[in-house]
């Protein structure tokens, strides 16, 4: 028995400005970047690195972005 | 972990955490420095400073114990596991149709790889084990009239290994200058029963070879397991929790298990270092209260020594309840009953894996996937 993932995050199409911080989400722009992180861990093992965004686009929405570190331009959306 | 050079002694340790571990099973060399299981390893170390202690590996004892009652039972004969990787069979009923106990004796030899399995025959109970510990390589058959020739010289330390005789016994045996078989079965009776009780008894006939040929064969019935297999190992109490409950419903779940239920609960794990590891949570009564059972387990689950990259979970020795009924249903009850008629026709009208619960996996992990899993209900 194993548990299916809950969570699971999904590709988008993100648009950066010259810091790497998203000023578009698939079209829709940004309104705010609530708050910015960074997640590395496993590297003993499967190392896991990436920069999450909490972001507020112009529709109201409210959405939890990363970008893969290990693979630069890889961004997907995720619920946190 | 790596295998030791060949021809250095090896032993099994122990996970016993108590103030005298012993030693499980001993190889062949081992047992030339006078090395045996039950030896206290402190004692072992003391006569041979060289013996490599390999760490129990209860899991894949486990699995080749079932792989050995699944042959036994393919060739047709009842018999009774008393220990773990122990059989007593009862060749009678099949020894027509194989041509004699020869013949028997060579299938078995025969069931499992080479060096894997130890056959023996006797008379009784004791000498077949005996037999079979003496064995090399070829299955061993060793007659009635024989017996004193392989009893004997046997150490008494054996009647507690393969015979139950309790420790003590043996110990006390040993202390007064009694440490081989033969010196046991020279002693009269009357005076073992009267130092040692019914125990010193049934001592005294296994070093005879009378200690009785009957076996009580094992109901075949299919095990009512579940296992989880998280992409994560489970290391913190939240994540064992959701995992333990997880088993346990899905057990009960089981159509297999009809109105049964357990008096005995056995998990095992594999550990994220490739050991293995397990326990045993006895139930005052058999119940079938998820909460009762998931109470007695994770007591015993909380010793879990490292993160689990497998759980299973069985119930063992079930039986129909005979106990008091309750006189009025809990509130739960009747409101899971409720439940449980809902999902049932949701599923009916949307599909089996519609209805699924969210469990917590790793509550805390820094990846939001790896938080939380979904299953479907049981």
């Amino acid at each position: 028995m194993k548990p299916l993932r809950a969570l699971q995050p999904r590709p988008t199409r993100v648009d950066v400005d010259a810091d790497g911080v998203p000023v578009r989400v698939e079209g829709c722009a940004v309104a705010s970047v609530r708050e910015e992180w960074r997640v590395e861990e496993g590297w003993w093992d499967r190392p896991v690195r990436r920069r999450y965004f909490e972001v507020v686009l112009d529709d109201g929405s409210l959405l939890v972005l990363f970008e893969d570190r290990l693979q630069p331009g890889t961004w997907r959306r995720q619920r946190a | 972990m790596r295998t030791p050079d060949p021809g250095l002694p090896v032993a099994v340790g122990t996970d016993d955490a108590g103030p005298a571990p012993r030693l499980g099973p001993v190889s062949p060399d081992a047992a030339r420095h006078g090395l045996h299981d039950g030896l206290r390893i402190s004692e072992a170390l003391t006569r041979c400073p060289q013996l490599v202690l390999l760490p129990p590996a209860p899991d894949g004892e486990h699995r080749l114990t079932l792989r050995l009652h699944a042959l036994i039972a393919d060739l047709g004969m009842p018999f009774e596991s008393p220990a773990e990787g122990v059989v007593l069979a009862d060749p009678a009923p099949v020894l027509r149709l194989y041509g004699g106990l020869a013949a028997v004796l060579e299938r078995l030899g025969r069931c499992l790889p080479e060096g894997l399995l130890a056959v023996g025959a006797a008379p009784t109970r004791f000498s077949a084990l005996q037999a079979a510990a003496a064995a090399r390589g070829r299955p061993r058959r060793v007659d009635a009239d024989r017996l004193p020739a392989l009893l004997h010289p046997l150490p008494v330390h054996r009647l507690h290994a393969d015979g139950g005789i309790p420790l003590d016994v043996c110990s006390t045996l040993e202390l007064v200058g009694i440490d081989r078989l033969g010196g046991l079965a020279a002693l009269d009776p009357l005076v073992v029963r009267d130092r040692f009780g019914p125990a010193g008894l049934a001592a005294h006939a296994m070093a005879c070879g009378r200690d009785g040929c009957e076996i009580v064969p094992r109901p075949t019935e299919p095990p009512l397991r579940a296992r989880l297999e998280p992409e994560v190992p489970i290391g913190d109490a939240l994540a064992l929790q959701s995992a333990l409950r997880l088993l346990i419903e899905r057990c009960l779940a089981d159509p297999l298990r009809a109105d049964r239920v357990p008096r005995r609960l056995l998990l095992r794990a594999r550990l994220a270092g490739g050991d293995t590891w397990h326990c045993t949570a006895p139930l005052r009564e058999p119940t079938g209260d998820w909460r009762r059972l998931f109470d007695a387990l994770m007591r015993k689950a909380a010793e879990l020594p490292a993160p689990a990259r497998l759980l299973e979970l069985e119930l063992a020795e079930l039986t129909t309840t005979a106990g008091q009924t309750a006189l009025f249903t809990a509130f739960e009850a009747d409101r899971d009953a409720r439940l449980a008629t809902a999902v049932d026709q949701v599923r009916v009208g949307v599909g089996h894996d519609a209805v699924a619960r969210v469990v917590p996996l790793d509550p805390r992990s820094p990846l939001p996937e790896r938080r939380y899993g979904l299953l479907p209900l049981p």
